[in-house]
């Protein structure tokens, strides 16, 4: 959705046109089911349901000039519903937390490199962020949304907002660092010419 | 030490990351008919709140005055206040006197209050106050026959003043005596009735048990 449509089509959604929200579901629902996908893993669709429930109680009154914005709302809104349902496992004694992928599931990098990258597999490797940095991460260069965005959706500074893009954007490149050159030399030279790492290598 | 943000692009390898990860989406998404479920749901409800507008508020205002005046006329209808086809008699309703009469009242006026509470409670045992499904009713009698019922009715509810069913006969019943003032009788047990008003135009039956005053 361009800046120049965003408003009218916020203003039809407004009014009720069915078209004009699946415009703004369309352009927000794949960056915070993403970015929830990072975040709560599993119970991800859940909590974009839950979202867009009261994206849809709010859509009256929201005002936003850019499509930015919107998403930001609805990020802002998909975190706090996901803060609710931490809480609410807490509340239920479950170990809520220790869910939450500080360290994800072993994800090898040199998959995530070498072979066929899905969005999935990107988001798994973004996953083994601690779950701060992987929240920036996302949000910054995946919902593309700026640091000022950033800082004012994680009630954080600005300045603490970049520290952790730039840890996580550092702990990114060291995984990358770290495959194995042997993992990668069987491949053949032609399917290596694209990959940049791979062009890199000195064998 | 200032901190500057990484450029994911320097590193082909982040860029590729974040391309994936950010890629288009397959439509359908994941979750859109749930949300336009919600959505019609919301803007459907709204679009109905939106056509009645305040109107609820009025509704419920205009139904709780319709209750209270509905109420309140069937509270009224109950005392007798308030006239009811088929309903004749009622409770006393206070209506003009006599010179006569206002001069008795204001002569034994410590005993007016007594007098009118008499009243009233013999205006409870009248016939008036009761109808004809209730006990005691000449109508109720059903040893008489249907014209005597109806001659004792009306006899009973004019105080002896009705004459139907009496044709021919003496009215023995009602002795008027003179010396009293116009328009009282005296009934077998006694006690005098003052009546002003009596007969008096077609609601004059209501009326004269409204302005009864015993004495003796």
């Amino acid at each position: 959705m361009s800046d120049d449509t965003f408003p009218q089509t916020l203003a039809a959604a407004q009014q009720g046109d069915e078209a004009a929200f699946t415009a703004l579901f369309r352009d927000a629902q794949p960056m915070l089911l993403r970015y929830l996908r990072v975040v709560a893993q599993d119970d991800a669709d859940d909590i974009a349901a839950d979202t867009w429930v009261q994206v849809v109680r709010g859509l009256r009154s929201f005002k936003a000039e850019e499509p930015a914005a919107f998403r930001a709302w609805v990020l802002s809104i998909g975190r706090h519903r996901w803060l609710d349902h931490l809480r609410s496992r807490r509340r239920r004694h479950e170990t809520a937390m220790a869910s939450v992928p500080e360290q994800a599931g072993p994800v090898d990098p040199v998959d995530v490199v070498y072979e066929l990258m899905s969005t999935e597999a990107a988001l798994d490797f973004i996953r083994t962020l601690p779950r701060d940095q992987a929240e920036v991460v996302m949000l910054r260069y995946v919902a593309d949304l700026d640091l000022s965005r950033i800082a004012e959706l994680l009630g954080k500074k600005p300045g603490a907002v970049r520290v952790l893009s730039h840890r996580g954007l550092h702990r990114l490149r060291a995984a990358l660092d770290a495959v194995p050159d042997q993992r990668h030399r069987p491949a053949t030279e032609s399917a290596s010419e694209g990959q940049p790492g791979v062009a890199e290598d000195p064998v | 030490m200032m901190i500057t943000e990484l450029d994911p692009g320097a590193d082909p390898r982040l860029a590729a990351v974040f391309a994936a990860a950010s890629a288009p989406a397959e439509l359908p998404l994941a979750g859109e008919l749930e949300a336009l479920t919600a959505y019609r749901r919301s803007h459907g409800r709204s679009r109905i709140a939106g056509l009645l507008g305040p109107r609820p508020v009025h509704l419920v205002v205009a139904a709780l005055c319709s209750g209270v005046v509905l109420a309140g006329g069937v509270a009224t209808a109950a005392t007798g206040s308030m006239p009811i086809v088929g309903h004749l008699h009622s409770a006393p309703t206070p209506t003009t006197r006599s010179s006569g009469e206002t001069q008795n009242d204001d002569a034994t006026s410590a005993g007016s209050d007594r007098q009118r509470t008499d009243d009233e409670t013999d205006g409870a045992n009248d016939i008036g106050d009761s109808g004809p499904g209730t006990a005691g009713h000449p109508a109720a009698d059903h040893t008489l026959g249907s014209v005597a019922r109806g001659a004792a009715t009306c006899t009973a509810a004019s105080h002896g003043t009705c004459q139907a069913g009496q044709h021919g006969k003496a009215l023995a019943a009602h002795t008027h005596r003179r010396g009293h003032a116009p328009g009282a009788h005296v009934h077998g047990n006694g006690r005098t009735h003052h009546r002003t008003g009596h007969r008096a135009g077609s609601s004059g039956l209501r009326r004269s048990h409204g302005t009864t005053h015993h004495s003796g």
